[in-house]
């Protein structure tokens, strides 16, 4: 992370903004404080970029095994998510 | 429409699931979030296979990774706890916090959450379908 006075933020602007076009996270800083960050945002992207990120990507044997593994650890997440909640505060609280 | 990606239907791009691959050439935008990233390696961390790890460490780093991304907003956070805490309390649903934040920028971008997990979303008046279901149609 960077981390700038306010001068240097307004003196530098576009530069400090060109670094979070490429994924840096700029914090600002005033009288030794910080209070503000400039982060990068993010957009919906189009079907066809969507489409490109999954081209020609063929799942075998061992991806099939890997996303079930992976979807039953999710799972298993939510169901300890719900023990927990369950456990602390009473079904009925 | 712009679709807000849950973790499930990233699983279901990993298995190469048909229906997704239909659904992914279909008019519209997407974009996952962080939440939905951290929610899928979480899952792949905890896979005890070393090769099933390593397959899903690189469908994140080769896929997931390329797919646009929102990160949460602080104020999502208050609304998060508020979507899933009134849908628990209504009985309509038992939303995780993860799915709340989910919803929160859902509700923030104006999208449509893709789930297959239609329920808990509804249940805190998040507008999300099952686009897997959809393209079966």
């Amino acid at each position: 992370m960077i981390e700038v006075s306010v001068t240097d933020a307004v003196n530098g602007f576009h530069r400090f903004l060109g670094k979070v076009e490429r994924g840096e996270t700029v914090r600002i800083r005033k009288h030794g404080r910080a209070f503000a960050r400039i982060v990068p945002d993010s957009d919906f992207m189009s079907g066809g970029d969507f489409s490109k990120v999954f081209a020609g990507y063929k799942a075998d044997d061992l991806d099939q095994a890997a996303a079930s593994a992976i979807a039953a650890n999710v799972k298993k997440l939510d169901e300890e998510f719900e023990h927990e909640l369950a456990h602390r505060h009473g079904h009925s609280h | 429409m712009n679709w807000l990606i849950d973790t499930d239907i990233l699983i279901e791009g990993e298995r190469e699931n048909p229906a997704f691959g239909a659904w992914s050439a279909s008019p519209g935008k997407f974009a996952t979030a962080d939440i939905v990233r951290a929610e899928f390696l979480l899952g792949v961390h905890w896979v005890n296979d070393a090769a099933l790890r390593v397959r899903g460490e690189k469908f994140y780093r080769d896929r997931i990774l390329s797919v646009a991304s929102f990160a949460n907003e602080s104020a999502d956070y208050e609304i998060a706890a508020r979507l899933a805490g009134e849908a628990r309390r209504s009985g309509k649903g038992r939303p995780s916090l993860a799915d709340g934040l989910l919803a929160a920028i859902a509700i923030r971008t104006g999208a449509t959450v893709a789930t297959r997990n239609v329920g808990d979303f509804k249940a805190m008046g998040c507008p999300c379908a099952n686009p897997l279901e959809r393209s079966r149609k």
